[in-house]
């Protein structure tokens, strides 16, 4: 099986999951809701494997070994539950379950976009400071740190890309191929497999870069029609 | 030069300052109880970092820090910034230690360690499953919220412990018989349970390509508060030694404290947890090994 996993609140995973799922069976949307509120979970570690089962109440049965692949937009669990506890237990117990969410997240033996880390369930989190060394060592163009307002006249547009399964570029307009290969580049570097880049394009049409989202709105980008590619690397993902 | 981030009276950090004098080797010290005195400004343009760190009168430039220490506490927990009340004072404070931390993420200096490398511990199942992925045996473990489960692992592997996911309130306790009626509690937050592992401690710094093995006998369920503890400087097999020092590089960390219990009888090592920002101070006073003559010479470039 293969899941979207995303907040109920999160419109634009929503809106992938109805445009894929007219051209892929084979697919779920789990909110946090749904995964936290379950009738049953069992993560076990061992040296020689790792394993998880979850039982929901509307019947899905999400096991690690088949799961075949996740995109995942978790962002923080539910604490409803805990509403009349104190608050530094609370604050315990919401750690507590961020990193057995964590953990689970890492158990899947499929695909995950983007795999969680310890301190971000959506994929690893990095300050603009850091995005913009990694680019220049990768050769590319960025903005200055901090970004000077007084020197934004030297930009005239905003360009966003997005990068899907760390494979697919997506821009609404057409951008240099070594702009292209830049954003793969830092999406596999990053270990963030879908992410959107933002670049800021000056007078003689150079794109410097300027920040990253690890939760793009895939409205923006994917349209029914393309939306197809999509559906078709899923199922080639789970055919291989 | 060498930078130390925190507060000089920690032991750690009080004890490569101590070498570092005794050896007339040259540092910067950022006492995080001095931060009203302290700046730090930078840009970055084209990759390239430009800035300087003000400690006290001096003015550095930050292109000449070549290693940095980082003991950093949480800001909060000063005592000059929680007797405060001076708004701007306070922001200052939050705002340096913002800004250090974010440099210490881009600067090329040798930052032992950088904070996003300690995340894992946050996460100390997920650590395990880091630690599996190497020549190390880990407990075996469950995580649940369901009550019969945990009664039948404890009847499978007999002595158990349960302790925090995360990393706050590390706390380890052994699940006993009395605790059974109270775990239906677990159906609020999924709980961690071990597999109890028999043997002595040993706690291994890794420093860079080095090792420091301490063997701890004790009878105590915290060695720690033991004071007929031994601590016993040992060699470890090779074997173990590659694993410790390639899980460390893989945590992105240059400095360690990796947990193992050695179970003679089974000649199993079984490693528990990667402290990213190990209290050294404690093994050394007890054992005599010269880790933080070595955290120095790793500071100044000097071994890799």
């Amino acid at each position: 099986m293969n899941y979207i996993f995303c907040s109920k609140h999160d419109q634009s995973a929503i809106w992938l999951y109805q445009v894929l799922k007219d051209q892929f069976d084979a697919l779920e949307i789990v909110t946090e809701d749904m995964l936290w509120y379950n009738k049953s979970l069992r993560l076990k570690i061992s040296s020689n494997a790792s394993h998880f089962d979850i039982r929901l109440h509307n019947g899905i049965q999400i096991n690690s070994d088949t799961t075949n692949m996740v995109i995942n937009r978790f962002t923080r669990l539910p604490a409803d539950h805990f509403m009349y506890v104190e608050n530094n237990d609370k604050e315990y117990a919401q750690s507590e379950s961020n990193a057995v969410l964590v953990s689970l997240l890492n158990t899947i033996k499929g695909e995950v976009y983007n795999p969680a880390t310890a301190n971000c369930l959506y994929g690893t989190l990095k300050h603009p400071q850091q995005w913009l060394k990694m680019v220049a060592q990768q050769g590319g163009n960025t903005i200055t740190y901090p970004f000077e307002k007084a020197l934004s006249y030297q930009y005239v547009s905003e360009i966003k890309v997005l990068v899907m399964f760390g494979q697919m570029v997506f821009c609404n307009v057409n951008i240099p191929e070594d702009v292209k290969s830049l954003c793969l580049k830092l999406s596999q570097k990053s270990n963030n497999p879908i992410i959107e880049f933002t670049f800021l394009q000056d007078k003689i049409g150079a794109m410097h870069f300027s920040t990253a989202n690890l939760l793009p709105n895939f409205k923006e980008y994917i349209s029914r029609e393309n939306a197809t590619n999509i559906a078709t690397f899923i199922h080639q993902l789970v055919a291989a | 030069m060498i930078l130390i981030c925190g507060i000089p009276t920690e032991t750690p950090v009080a004890l490569l300052i101590q070498q570092l004098e005794n050896n007339k080797l040259p540092y910067l010290l950022f006492n995080q109880r001095d931060f009203i005195s302290t700046n730090m400004v930078y840009k970055i343009v084209n990759g390239k970092i430009q800035g300087t760190i003000r400690l006290n009168d001096s003015t550095v430039d930050l292109n000449k820090i070549t290693g940095v220490y980082n003991r950093l506490i949480n800001f909060m927990s000063i005592p000059e910034y929680e007797d405060t009340k001076d708004e701007a004072v306070r922001h200052h404070c939050a705002k340096l230690h913002d800004t250090i931390n974010q440099w210490l993420e881009v600067t090329d200096a040798k930052v032992v360690n950088k904070n996003s490398s300690m995340i894992s511990n946050m996460s100390k199942p997920f650590q395990t499953q880091l630690i599996s992925d190497f020549d190390l045996d880990i407990p075996e473990t469950i995580i649940t919220n369901q009550p019969e489960e945990v009664v039948s692992f404890l009847k499978e592997k007999e002595r158990v412990i349960y302790k925090s996911a995360s990393g706050v309130r590390s706390i380890v306790q052994e699940l006993t018989e009395e605790d059974i009626p109270k775990l239906k509690k677990i159906c609020w937050c999924p709980t961690q349970f071990q597999e109890y592992v028999e043997g002595n401690n040993i706690r291994v710094h890794v420093l860079g390509d080095q090792v420091f093995s301490t063997l701890i006998k004790s009878s105590a369920t915290d060695y720690r508060y033991d004071s007929d503890t031994e601590y016993i400087p040992v060699n470890l097999p090779d074997t173990i030694n590659r694993a410790c020092i390639a899980l460390t590089k893989s945590l992105d960390m240059c400095f360690s404290g990796v947990d193992l219990k050695y179970d003679e009888s089974k000649d199993r090592y079984t490693c528990f947890e990667v402290n990213p920002s190990p209290a050294y101070s404690h093994y050394e006073k007890h054992s005599g090994q010269k880790i933080s003559h070595a955290l120095a010479n790793y500071l100044l470039g000097n071994v890799a």
